[in-house]
């Protein structure tokens, strides 16, 4: 693993408008709220979060899908904003993503072969049509599609989700990226299929030197995934990271009271082991409303350790202990 | 669970197709089933094995393309094929109740709480609205919802307190078993683990027997005492939940324990299962979990095995002797 950043966010911040409540009332939502973090070459990072909590727009800001409202997205040092049309579509082949329904993010009235080859032709990957079929039927054997011959005249509708989540894989890697941000990417994949997807991916990274960006709302996927592939974990809530860690050391030890009680209440497939693990007190069960962003630290609402201090004052991402915690009282913890 | 009650819900032989447009699809087939008193039932199996197509017949519930083959369903003694419209409406909320998967986004947008507690009743019986209201605050407080919740229109109460509201209005008539099609699913980590502890208090307090069914064998660890796994459209192995845990013994058990990443335990020592899942519609002759089982010799491509008992309060159904 390289030191050498490839994509780095700085104070990244989206907002989106959005209409609420009887009235119909305009408000400014923060999906992203001042986020800084890098993805280096050859690295994973993982990011893990509840639904809503802006991981999936995080992600899609670091791919240029989506303009920030402020802050930067740099591609090896490079503002990609400020990037001409030409080497824009250039970032856009190194950047792909995979999304999480394969059966809606692959063109349904076309074979899967349609749906790998252009890109090849588009991006140069491939000089005429028949190298990009004798690229695609590769691609199929890396994905464990194999005899190709089989699946590169199907149509989507004939085949299943695990199959399919291998087809956008294969598009994905198709044109030679050197980023890809895998958005809940085996979520809907049954458990006794997850797995392997998952080796897969890591497999790929290995073969073609890949960075990923892997959201999930999942932490035991994310555990599995920085134990197999290496990396790291960054929580995030309310649009915030609020806690970074090198491999699975934030599984290990939370230090955010966030992570702590997220932790504390998964559920793990041992029955003894799980009904020992009690929840900590919380002030509040529910999370706040998007359109009501607490004050001061995002989780006071429901921290059971807040003081006063965290009603009022934003924490600032520190490093303890190898870690970098959002958290004023993080030290407690570690 | 070591003293089981008595078997309060019988499945035998029960088999229920789909006509779809390749054919027919087989979702539950000739599955056997007993629910005991008292218990939470466990149903775990990935998508398309069958376990709701299953919950729902056992309310006589059905898609228009789909039919009840054979076999029966039987509940305290009567039969539930058998009954009138009156008696299955009698049937259905009075002495079995589910929860639909994503049940709590189908609260009607203009009525409040309290109305759909009202028309829940009127459905299904006579009774005063100050009963009703009365019956209401008391399961409210079971969730612990606050009896104001009532005025509340659906939009204004977060998923986890909608998903309460439901379960109180799907206790609001003393049902003997609740049916719970993946009720934690669309909540939150923190939601979902409260959510649990509410049912186990509910079926402390009313001596409710459950039948739990999802996808995640973690919660199912957390929340059943008997655990029945489903594949292929039938059970193929059901135990206490420490015996499923612990000492699985079909190779489909011990294959999908083998490859649940977890927040805790050896990630090196989980591994990928082979092979995807059975086509319904044009299953794998045989016992249909043969294609991707390590132990699978010729015949269990040619008998399909049944489901045995091999130990007391311990059903397998696998052809070869390492799962006995």
């Amino acid at each position: 693993m390289s030191g050498t950043s490839l994509i780095e966010a700085s104070h990244l911040t989206k907002a989106f408008s959005v209409r609420y409540g009887f009235l119909r009332e305009r408000k400014m939502i923060s999906a992203v709220d001042d986020v800084s973090c890098s993805v280096n070459e050859g690295e994973n990072v993982v990011l893990v979060g509840e639904s809503g909590c802006g991981k999936s727009t995080l992600g899609r800001l670091t791919l240029g899908l989506l303009n920030p409202t402020a802050g930067l997205v740099s591609y090896r040092g490079r503002n990609i904003w400020a990037m001409d049309r030409k080497e824009f579509g250039e970032f856009r082949r190194r950047a792909q993503i995979i999304h999480q329904n394969p059966y809606s993010s692959i063109n349904p009235v076309r074979t899967i072969s349609q749906s790998l080859m252009p890109a090849m032709t588009q991006h140069k990957i491939a000089k005429n049509k028949a190298e990009a079929f004798k690229k695609a039927v590769e691609l199929l054997g890396l994905v464990g599609l194999t005899p190709a011959d089989d699946f590169l005249n199907r149509y989507p509708s004939r085949m299943s989700g695990g199959q399919m989540q291998r087809v956008t894989l294969a598009r994905a890697v198709a044109v030679n990226p050197e980023y890809i941000v895998a958005d809940e990417a085996v979520s809907m994949l049954d458990a006794s299929l997850r797995l392997g997807a998952l080796e897969l991916m890591l497999d790929l990274q290995k073969r073609f030197g890949l960075s990923y960006l892997f959201i999930t709302h999942d932490f035991a996927i994310a555990r599995y995934f920085v134990k197999k592939g290496g990396g790291k974990i960054m929580i995030m809530y309310l649009g915030s990271l609020v806690e970074i860690g090198e491999g699975d050391s934030v599984i290990q030890k939370p230090l955010h009271p966030y992570t702590q009680t997220l932790l504390k209440a998964i559920p793990v497939p041992d029955p003894k082991a799980t009904r020992e693990r009690e929840l900590p007190k919380l002030r509040s069960l529910d999370a706040p409303r998007l359109t009501e962003t607490p004050s001061g630290c995002k989780f006071h609402t429901r921290c059971p350790y807040a003081e006063k201090i965290c009603d009022d004052q934003v924490p600032e991402l520190r490093s303890i202990a190898k870690r970098s915690v959002a958290c004023h009282f993080a030290e407690r913890y570690a | 669970m070591s003293t089981p009650g008595k078997p309060i819900l019988n499945i035998r032989g029960l088999t229920v197709e789909f006509r779809v447009p390749r054919g027919i699809l087989t979702a539950v087939s000739d599955l056997d089933l007993d629910v005991y008193e008292g218990e939470v039932l466990g149903l775990v199996g990935e998508s398309g094995c069958g376990k709701s197509v299953m919950a729902h017949t056992i309310l006589k519930l059905c898609d228009p393309n789909g039919y009840v083959k054979s076999g029966k369903v039987v509940f305290d003694g009567r039969d539930v094929f058998a009954m009138s419209k009156k008696e299955l409406r009698a049937y259905r909320w009075k002495d079995v109740s589910i929860i639909f998967q994503g049940a709590f986004n189908c609260l009607n947008p203009v009525m409040k709480v309290f109305e759909h507690m009202v028309d829940t009743t009127l459905a299904h019986g006579k009774a005063s609205r100050e009963d009703i209201k009365a019956r209401s605050v008391e399961l409210l407080k079971m969730v612990r919802l606050d009896p104001d919740v009532l005025t509340r229109y659906p939009h204004e109460l977060s998923g986890g307190m909608k998903q309460r509201s439901v379960s109180a209005m799907a206790m609001l008539l003393k049902p003997k078993l609740l049916i719970l099609d993946e009720p934690t699913s669309a909540l939150d980590v923190l939601t979902q683990k409260f959510f649990l502890k509410i049912l186990r208090d509910l079926r402390k307090e009313f001596g409710l027997t459950m039948i739990f069914i999802t996808h995640d064998l973690a919660t199912v660890a957390e929340i059943a005492d008997r655990v029945a796994v489903m594949y292929g459209g039938t059970i193929v192995e059901a135990s206490s939940v420490e015996n499923i845990f612990y000492r699985p013994r079909h190779p489909y058990t011990k294959a999908l324990l083998g490859a649940i990443p977890s927040i805790i335990g050896d990630v090196n020592k989980l591994k990928p299962l082979p092979g995807p899942l059975p086509d319904p519609v044009n299953p794998p002759p045989g016992c249909e979990f043969h294609p991707r089982c390590p132990y699978a010799t010729s015949s269990c491509s040619k008998t399909r095995p049944a489901l045995e008992q091999t130990d007391h309060m311990w059903l397998v159904a696998c052809n070869r002797e390492v799962a006995k």
